[in-house]
């Protein structure tokens, strides 16, 4: 025990002897605390350039400052005048203008009135998207309610012949108008979807994956010493361990390093929990470095590997989007199951047999290959 | 002297361009794959775009029932999510698999909740994503328009019928009057986005998404290569650039020698590799249009130069193994986050799109569109070779210490 501490000692030496690995390990946090201030700043999924053909319309300017303070996924820029709006778009500032229709209020009044829809604001695109359909909800939907509101007082006034005045018929309506949303997110665990800003998230993601390309750079790190001699000395079984000494040292200091990036990204969820699930995700990232490691077995095979991983692990884990159609090579993947985990404890449960099942199979690479190499 | 260090380091590196090779071939058919999904599953797809929707509810021949089908056939929603009604279990299922994007659980009271005013009973939407990503922030906002929607049209038939009870009408007429406005309602409710009107001015100064990202793989490729190559820099003999200096070859020749031989496998097993992908794609007749390879080797020649200046400095200034590749990593996968390789830069802020615009990777993006797109890039050339001479000077510099110092690489 005690020599196995001097030797984990021996190795964070060795590998701090380096500034340079220092200076890693810290920008990892320093990075996302930069991501964290910059993120902050106003953005969205999509420009839209707004403008009100009547500017003094104050139902215009009531769906202008509901738009610009309510919906999180549009940056709105509101413009002087159409043809700003109109440049935006053709020269790729905005996505969209959303040109708000002059006499407003009277054109949603009169359509209530002959209960027919009708355009009361134009959108201006390049081309039409899913983003785009998305968005002209989000516009009908600030529209809409002053429309369904007009309807009520046609009925009330005219149909019914019920005769109040505006505030009266005003006050019944917001009387009925409940707060909230008749909706509520959860993951799989349950947890509440709670409020995540969508710049943030891949970052975790992104996270996971540099970790595991630390281990990868373990085992080049240590594949070079061998290549060039250093282990001649020792048996196979005694390097596979130094192997496993420098994968241990390595993803030890990246998970500190990970977590602090995370607390700083405030995307944990329940510290200890999320603690169990790194160390179980180390241990799946240790044996699977270790096992191609030990399949490929020089520095040319390990290097150029290493891109090709880098791919699948981003494209088939959950870091920007999430494809499920794979999953028998997902399921490989150390950063797909740790990812899942996260709310979710049937992935949690697979880490756990994952860690096992790859230790055992490292474990028959290491004494198959002693094997063929005896009295080394 | 040179010649001779040059010759050494031809030979060295052909070896290894035997495993490089093939090894960049694969990277770049996985690349291609890559492309693929992306284009067809990613957030942003058009085939992406109808979301599926696991319904879960005991709702029958209910109203409720009778507003999901009829929202399935007329509502323009349709066009972006599909609902299915199934048992929880099953529905957990085709979460976990991916065949749907979110569970919406409809307690047993919610239509008597809503109907009668009081809200209390919520619809809980399950996500089967890790995090909240795109797909889940869409379906969120889709649930507050709904939830809004329904809240409008309860406040204003509510609010009539609070009027018609204050009038004393009551029995069959006031029956027939809630049910005429529900109906005339849930008609105007479908039809709401008329409100809006589409115009497309077609394309201007803008970038299809298809060749945005086709150059964003491209590029992403390129700054992956260093881990690649890394046998040849990390099998470098420790003693040789002081050996060499004795024998009066300077360290800048040194660092040129190499850099070139570098930078003529990086030319290699980048342009055979994409030569063969574009061939594989254009013969698959996606219906995509790529760009022809005599297009891209021009433009794709600078970027390299930059690329692989770059990483030869990180490989020159990094001592330890495990930093540079992690450091390789940062310059891919993070810098290439931020110049908009994966989301596109008008995700980002104002001042994230800035400096994402600089870095080497935003750089690289900008001059390979501008000459693909036959837009001037001349920012973007002088950035490159910025980028390039100060890793070749800086590289230069840390050899002239390195061998001063007495120290190895």
């Amino acid at each position: 025990m005690r020599r196995g501490w001097i030797r984990f000692a021996l190795t964070e030496k060795r590998l701090f002897r380096t500034p340079s690995y220092l200076l890693v390990l810290l920008a990892l946090p320093l990075i996302m605390l930069g991501m964290r201030f910059f993120s902050s700043e106003e953005k969205g999924m999509l420009t839209i350039a707004l403008y009100a053909e009547e500017p003094a319309d104050d139902l215009a300017q009531e769906v202008i400052e509901k738009i610009v303070s309510e919906e999180e996924l549009l940056y709105c820029i509101v413009c002087d005048s159409r043809e700003e709006a109109e440049e935006m778009v053709t020269g790729g500032k905005a996505d969209a203008a959303w040109i708000l229709d002059a006499d407003l209020r009277e054109k949603i009044a009169s359509a209530a009135e002959g209960r027919a829809i009708l355009p009361v604001a134009r959108i201006l695109v390049r081309e039409d998207n899913v983003l785009h359909q998305f968005s002209r909800e989000v516009l009908a939907g600030q529209l809409f309610p002053e429309f369904l509101y007009d309807v009520y007082r046609e009925v009330v006034l005219h149909d019914l012949e019920i005769d109040l005045t505006e505030e009266e018929l005003r006050s019944i309506y917001e009387r009925r108008l409940v707060d909230g949303n008749l909706f509520e997110g959860e993951y799989l665990d349950g947890e509440a979807v709670g409020g995540s800003d969508y710049l943030l998230n891949p970052l975790r993601g992104l996270m996971a994956v540099w970790l595991v390309i630390s281990g990868f750079a373990a085992v080049l790190y240590h594949v070079r010493d061998e290549q060039r001699g250093a282990f001649e000395h020792l048996p196979y079984l005694k390097r596979d361990a130094q192997a496993l000494y420098l994968m241990a040292v390595v993803l030890f200091n990246g998970g500190i390093a990970y977590y602090a990036g995370c607390l700083i990204l405030q995307v944990l969820t329940d510290p200890f929990r999320e603690a169990l699930r790194l160390v179980l995700f180390l241990f799946c990232s240790a044996v699977f470095c270790l096992i191609l490691g030990k399949l490929l077995r020089k520095t040319q095979y390990v290097g150029a590997m290493i891109p090709a991983m880098i791919i699948l692990l981003l494209t088939f884990s959950p870091v920007f989007f999430d494809i499920k159609d794979f999953w028998m090579l997902q399921t490989l993947l150390p950063t797909y199951l740790y990812l899942n985990s996260v709310h979710s404890s049937f992935y949690a449960a697979a880490m756990a047999v994952y860690m096992l099942a790859g230790a055992a199979v490292w474990g028959i690479l290491c004494a198959v290959h002693a094997r063929r190499f005896p009295g080394r | 002297m040179i010649r001779a260090y040059l010759n050494a380091q031809f030979k060295r590196t052909a070896k290894l361009s035997a495993v490089v090779l093939p090894v960049s071939l694969l990277l770049f058919l996985c690349l291609g794959l890559v492309a693929a999904l992306f284009l067809t599953r990613g957030p942003f797809s058009e085939n992406r775009s109808r979301y599926g929707i696991a319904v879960v509810g005991n709702i029958g021949d209910s109203y409720l029932g009778f507003g999901i089908k009829a929202v399935q056939s007329l509502d323009d929603s349709r066009f972006v999510v599909d609902f299915d009604t199934m048992p929880m279990d099953e529905a957990e299922k085709a979460l976990r698999r991916g065949e749907v994007a979110a569970i919406f659980v409809i307690p047993d009271d919610f239509l008597d909740s809503v109907l009668y005013g009081r809200n209390d009973a919520k619809i809980t939407y399950i996500t089967g994503d890790s995090q909240k990503t795109i797909g889940t922030l869409l379906i969120d906002q889709f649930a507050r328009l709904a939830s809004e929607l329904i809240i409008s049209s309860q406040a204003a038939v509510y609010g009539m019928q609070d009027l018609l009870i204050s009038h004393h009408t009551d029995g069959t007429a006031f029956r027939e009057i809630s049910d005429k406005m529900y109906l005339e309602l849930a008609g105007l409710v479908m039809t709401r986005t008329a409100l809006t009107e589409v115009e497309e001015l077609g394309f201007s100064d803008g970038e299809d998404q298809v060749s945005w990202y086709f150059h964003t793989i491209l590029l992403f490729f390129c700054f992956l290569f260093g881990m690649s190559s890394a046998g040849v820099f990390l099998l470098r003999n420790p003693s040789l650039p002081r050996w060499m200096r004795m024998r009066g070859l300077s360290a800048a020749a040194q660092v040129l020698c190499e850099y070139l031989v570098y930078l003529l496998l990086t030319l290699l097993c980048t342009m055979i590799p994409l030569w063969v992908l574009i061939r594989i794609l254009e013969n698959l007749k996606l219906g995509i249009v790529f760009p022809a390879f005599y297009e891209l080797f021009p433009a794709l020649l600078p970027v390299l130069l930059l690329t692989s200046a770059l990483q030869f400095f990180l490989y020159e200034s990094v001592k330890s193994p495990v930093a540079v590749f992690l450091l390789q990593f940062f310059l891919a996968a993070g810098m290439g986050y931020l110049s908009g390789y994966f989301y596109p830069p008008g995700f980002f802020p104002a001042t994230l799109r800035f400096i994402g615009q600089l870095l080497p990777t935003g750089v690289a993006l900008s001059y390979l569109r501008g000459v693909v797109e036959d837009l001037p890039p001349a920012g973007a050339a002088v950035g490159i070779i910025v980028y390039a001479v100060l890793s070749i000077i800086l590289s230069v510099h840390i050899r002239r210490r390195t061998i001063a110092m007495g120290g190895a690489l």
